[in-house]
């Protein structure tokens, strides 16, 4: 897992596999860069290839911890099996999602 | 072509499985979602039978063998642990927030959705449950 601050957005660049080895590994260093940034964040998933449920739990609990604090976390680029997952756990309904890192950080600019 | 895998329902074990789901991508050629189901299928399974199948109890085995014929993945996976029917799992409940959602309920959802077909039985005789999840080319 790669974290990147571009301008005032936390960029977090997820790993190929987000099965349950790899949630254990980064669960804990991805929640405590998202709570002490208290922002903008942003998790890039163009790498990602598989997640589990596991890694959707891991997400939404981010998003949630850092909404009251005035924070939000927004996905991009999805591939297109992964969208499909969002799709049909109705977890793109729970996140902002952009096609890519470049779109997501305009928008965030606005 | 037949691959199977034996392991304790252990949380050390998960990193075999998954080295089992590599080399099965690595030497067939399923389609990527027939392996992405493959994937999801042994992870979502997998960690259920270890944190509920077994729990309370000594671990025993996981046992899945994974199968091609004429281009169709057919997943089995044995277990000797609480009989529990995947089939008979309530869908997440979408509208409520998703960290009340009952745990495992996500993935067995997911593993529903993705699958052509799903099957289950439990042998009160040996205690041995069996579950079969099938996919088409």
């Amino acid at each position: 897992m790669n974290l990147e601050t571009i301008g005032d957005v936390l960029v977090i660049e997820l790993p190929e596999r987000l099965d349950a080895a790899v949630i254990a590994a980064i669960e804990q260093d991805l929640s405590a860069a998202v709570v002490a940034h208290r922002g903008k964040a942003l998790a890039d998933m163009s790498g990602v290839a598989f997640v589990a449920s596991l890694a959707l739990r891991m997400l939404i609990n981010n998003l949630r911890t850092v909404e009251p604090l005035g924070g939000d976390l927004r996905i991009c680029g999805l591939q297109p099996q992964i969208a499909e997952i969002f799709r049909k756990s109705r977890f793109d309904t729970l996140f902002k999602i952009y096609l890519d890192r470049a779109t997501a950080l305009d928008e965030y600019a606005k | 072509m037949k691959r199977r895998i034996k392991v304790p329902a252990t949380w050390e074990q998960i990193d075999r499985l998954m080295a089992f789901v590599d080399e099965i991508e690595r030497r067939t050629r399923f389609s990527d979602e027939q392996c992405y189901l493959l994937r999801l299928v042994i992870e979502e399974i997998a960690t259920n039978i270890i944190k509920y199948g077994y729990a309370n109890r000594t671990p025993g085995p996981i046992d899945i063998a994974c199968a091609e014929e004429a281009g169709t993945l057919r997943i089995t996976i044995r277990d000797r642990g609480q009989p529990f029917d995947p089939r008979d799992a309530p869908a997440p409940n979408f509208g409520g927030d998703p960290r009340d959602r009952e745990p495992g309920g996500l993935g067995l959802f997911l593993i529903r959705e993705l699958a052509d077909q799903i099957g289950y039985r439990h042998n009160p005789r040996s205690s041995w449950n069996e579950l079969t999840i099938v996919k088409g080319p």
